[in-house]
């Protein structure tokens, strides 16, 4: 599971670099994105981003699924982090953990995902009717992410797995728990139908817009992602409630900030230097630690490539590259804090279900 | 000229898919079904020999308590854990250029928004590869992880299959060829189980609408699988026995409005092959090593949502509460003259398809005479059943004309039907087309 990059170093030693892609469907499903994937792959940028368009509200340009896009690159490239992003209201918890879990297993730890709201009134309502619509969605964000949580983190042992083929035991049951959530949104019986992924639960990214849905997730949020041009005090308020989001929940372990910068809207190479130092004072000024470099269509082409080379040799990466991506952001394959994110979560974790269903019968009386 | 029988690889991503429990098989690799490579690996090589496709069977919970508990299901990993083909998928459209890519997913798993977006994305990339089987669900867990109080009942499970399905079908039919008219698209959705007021996510994809299986056993199956399916799931016993079976599909789909030729059938079958009766034998011994039958006991009362392990070994089994897929089970009850006890579960024999290349070409030209039309390979072992397969059946089905010796060019829809990119217009997801804009 630990790659074999020098055991007892800093596993990470660069500042760490994304690239976030919001270009329009032909070049994310043609060979475009794949084209760029490998080349920053093989040029040691930490994570891939893919936005989702359609949670902005748009519906006049093509918005394909980031999982599917994401996932589709997974076998083209080797060490680069994937992140999609994903609302509560696109799927059931389950369902979201287990996409996530896949694709970390595929990977081999490399799968991250950006969690937001809908942007706009209309790209709430066009997923789904929202039950709450005003009062009940910071709650609903946050009951999401428990039973997501709850999955990939209490629901398997480490050494529940055995393969062991002359006994026939494939997993211990005993180390197979029900995690029996019942809330006022959602309730989930479990047991994880995935078994643990290297990194369990996969990098969470939050890109920033209030501090009201950031208070409700923040207990989770391990990337927190400024935009570059936000002013210091705004950058400043920004990392005081995020830090004392963090503390007051009780972890151990703060969230990484990261400037978001958009490259300009034409990859011209003799450009790049008077960017790069735009985006290396945007950073600073914003106090964070990684730089996320967000790219248009023009930089998806084979005619950004000359840009791209001299972005990237322009650019320090980590020298040591471990392929699971929160070994490469923090040092670290898995969460430190699940144990103290457990009793949050105030689960009924057992080796049955918790909560009877009705029977048969008085469903169909209903 | 012979007809052909299209052919699937049936597999699942979790230990063994059905024989349970071949993952002890040391020839066996299925163990490794985290792993991309795996799945990539046989993509490939089905691909290499021209198969129509490979096919991931999904489930979405555990099967129903085995004596009151699911110790049985976690210790031998009875289809559990299952990981979700849809990123596997989505990574094979990438590593595949023909071969079909089809999986299962089921009605109460996702949104129609999000899943349709699933599809159309999935269509675009793999360049109408993609196929769908869509499922209802029949186990209570499946329905527990996804804020369900328990199995919706087995008329109520198929009005909902209904919006679901429908609502998918509209969304994914009434895209635009021109991106420019996706914000004139609005889809407004009031129904039963969504409300929803969307656009199209993107263009239409190749096959606009993925190629539709469907099982289907129930009296409700049967009769939504007539209006939806363009691949049918059956489980005849025998080749005499299918005809009874090719009819009631055939008809039931005529009664909506089809022909009876627009659902092609496909069997299940999984085949052990030797060069000589003995040796099949012989392999068929050594893979019945790895058989349990208490498993496969806890495997179909699981199915069917009836404990069996709560019943003397002699005692006629009573079904009567029986709420999930009922098929596989009827089989067996229909064999047995009715009534079935768990010591004559226990006891079936392991079966699979055995005997050489040329005994088991003939049996499946009966098939293929009795109306089936394709037929989904399964496997013991990965990738062990499908080499063998490719290596020795399958030269000769194709010198009989019982399989294709290469791809034939377009979707994966044109290429199972012989017909168009995109859903015929006696189906019902093409109403929702919208008029005129269809040019393929």
């Amino acid at each position: 599971m630990s790659s074999s990059d020098a055991p007892g170093q800093p596993a990470s030693t660069g500042r760490p670099l994304g690239v976030s892609i919001t270009a329009d469907a032909p070049a994310l499903l043609g060979g475009a994105l794949a084209g760029l994937a490998r080349r920053l792959d093989e040029r040691g940028v930490d994570y891939l981003h893919l936005d989702d368009l359609s949670l902005n509200g748009e519906t006049r340009r093509e918005t394909p699924d980031p999982l599917i896009v994401v996932s589709s690159i997974v076998a083209v490239t080797r060490r680069i982090g994937l992140i999609s992003t994903h609302t509560a209201i696109q799927n059931e918890p389950f369902v979201q953990a287990r996409y996530l879990a896949v694709l970390d297993h595929l990977s081999e730890g490399r799968a991250g995902w950006q969690y937001r709201q809908p942007g706009t009134e209309r790209a709430w309502t066009s997923s789904t009717a929202d039950p709450d619509p005003s009062a009940g969605r910071a709650g609903r964000d946050r009951e999401f992410l428990d039973v997501v949580y709850a999955l990939w983190e209490d629901s398997w042992d480490d050494d529940a797995v055995q393969r062991d083929r002359e006994r026939g035991i494939y997993a211990d049951p005993r180390k197979v728990r029900f995690i029996n959530h019942l809330g006022p949104h959602y309730s989930v019986d479990g047991p994880f139908i995935s078994e643990p992924s290297p990194q369990r639960s996969p990098v969470l990214f939050w890109r920033w817009t209030t501090i009201d849905h950031f208070a409700a997730i923040a207990p989770y949020v391990e990337v927190v992602v400024i935009d570059g041009e936000a002013q210091p005090d705004q950058a400043a308020e920004i990392r005081h409630h995020a830090e004392s989001a963090v503390n007051d929940s009780g972890r151990t372990t703060p969230a990484q900030f990261h400037a978001a910068v958009r490259l300009p809207d034409e990859a011209d190479p003799a450009a790049v230097g008077a960017l790069l130092a735009t985006a290396e004072e945007q950073r600073q000024r914003l106090g964070a630690v990684g730089l996320q470099l967000v790219a248009g269509d023009a930089w998806l082409g084979p005619a950004a490539g000359t840009a791209w080379e001299v972005l990237l040799d322009a650019l320090p990466v980590n020298a040591r590259r471990p392929r699971i991506l929160r070994e490469r952001l923090t040092g670290a394959a898995r969460l430190g804090w699940a144990d103290w994110s457990r009793e949050q979560r105030r689960l009924r974790l057992g080796r049955d279900t918790a909560h009877p269903a009705p029977a048969v019968d008085d469903i169909e009386r209903n | 000229m012979n007809r052909r029988l299209r052919l699937n690889a049936f597999v699942m991503a979790t230990p063994t898919h059905n024989n349970p429990t071949q993952w002890r098989n040391p020839r066996g690799e299925q163990l490794r079904f985290n792993e991309l490579e795996l799945w990539t690996s046989l993509a490939s090589r089905l691909e290499a020999a021209a198969f129509d496709g490979i096919f991931f069977a999904d489930i979405l919970g555990l099967q129903g308590a085995f004596r009151g508990n699911w110790d049985e299901h976690i210790e031998k990993g009875l289809d559990y854990p299952t990981n979700d083909p849809l990123p596997i998928v989505a990574a094979l459209a990438s590593t595949t250029q023909r071969i079909g890519l089809a999986f299962t997913n089921s009605i109460i798993q996702g949104h129609p928004v999000t899943f349709a977006r699933q599809l159309a994305t999935l269509d675009h990339l793999s360049g109408g590869r993609i196929g769908w089987n869509i499922v209802t669900s029949s186990l209570e867990n499946s329905h527990r992880n996804v804020s369900l109080p328990g199995l919706i009942p087995h008329d109520e499970r198929y009005r909902r299959a209904e919006e679901y399905v429908d609502a998918v079908l509209r969304i994914l039919e009434s895209s635009p060829d021109d991106p420019d008219e996706l914000g004139d698209t609005t889809i407004v959705h009031h129904g039963e189980q969504f409300g929803f007021e969307t656009n199209p996510a993107l263009r239409a994809s190749p096959q606009r609408t993925p190629f539709l299986f469907l099982a289907g056993a129930s009296p409700q199956g049967q009769q939504f699988a007539g209006r939806y399916a363009e691949a049918q799931f059956i489980a005849s016993p025998s080749p005499e026995r299918t005809a009874g079976v090719v009819e009631r599909i055939r008809s039931t789909a005529v009664a909506h409005g089809r022909l009876g030729s627009d659902v092609l059938l496909f069997q299940g079958f999984s085949f052990i092959i030797g060069s000589t009766e003995e040796e099949a034998r012989r392999l068929a011994d050594d893979e019945s090593r790895y058989d349990d039958p208490v498993s496969r006991l806890v495997q179909l009362g699981g199915t069917i949502g009836v404990d069996f392990g709560r019943f003397d070994l002699d005692e006629p089994i009573d079904h009567a509460s029986a709420q999930g897929g009922l098929g596989p089970f009827q089989g067996l009850l229909a064999a047995n003259g009715g009534s079935i006890t768990v010591r004559q579960l226990i006891e079936r024999p392991f079966r699979a398809l055995t005997g050489t290349p040329e005994t088991l070409a003939d049996q499946l030209e009966q098939w293929r005479d009795a109306g089936v039309d394709g037929i989904n390979v399964g496997n013991h072992v990965i990738p062990g059943t499908f080499d063998n397969f490719i290596d020795h059946l399958l030269p000769e089905l194709q010198r009989r004309g019982l399989a294709q010796r290469d791809y034939e060019e377009g979707t994966l829809r044109r290429r199972l039907t012989g017909g168009s990119d995109r859903l015929n217009a006696r189906h019902p997801g093409a109403r929702h087309r919208i008029a005129g804009k269809d040019a393929r």
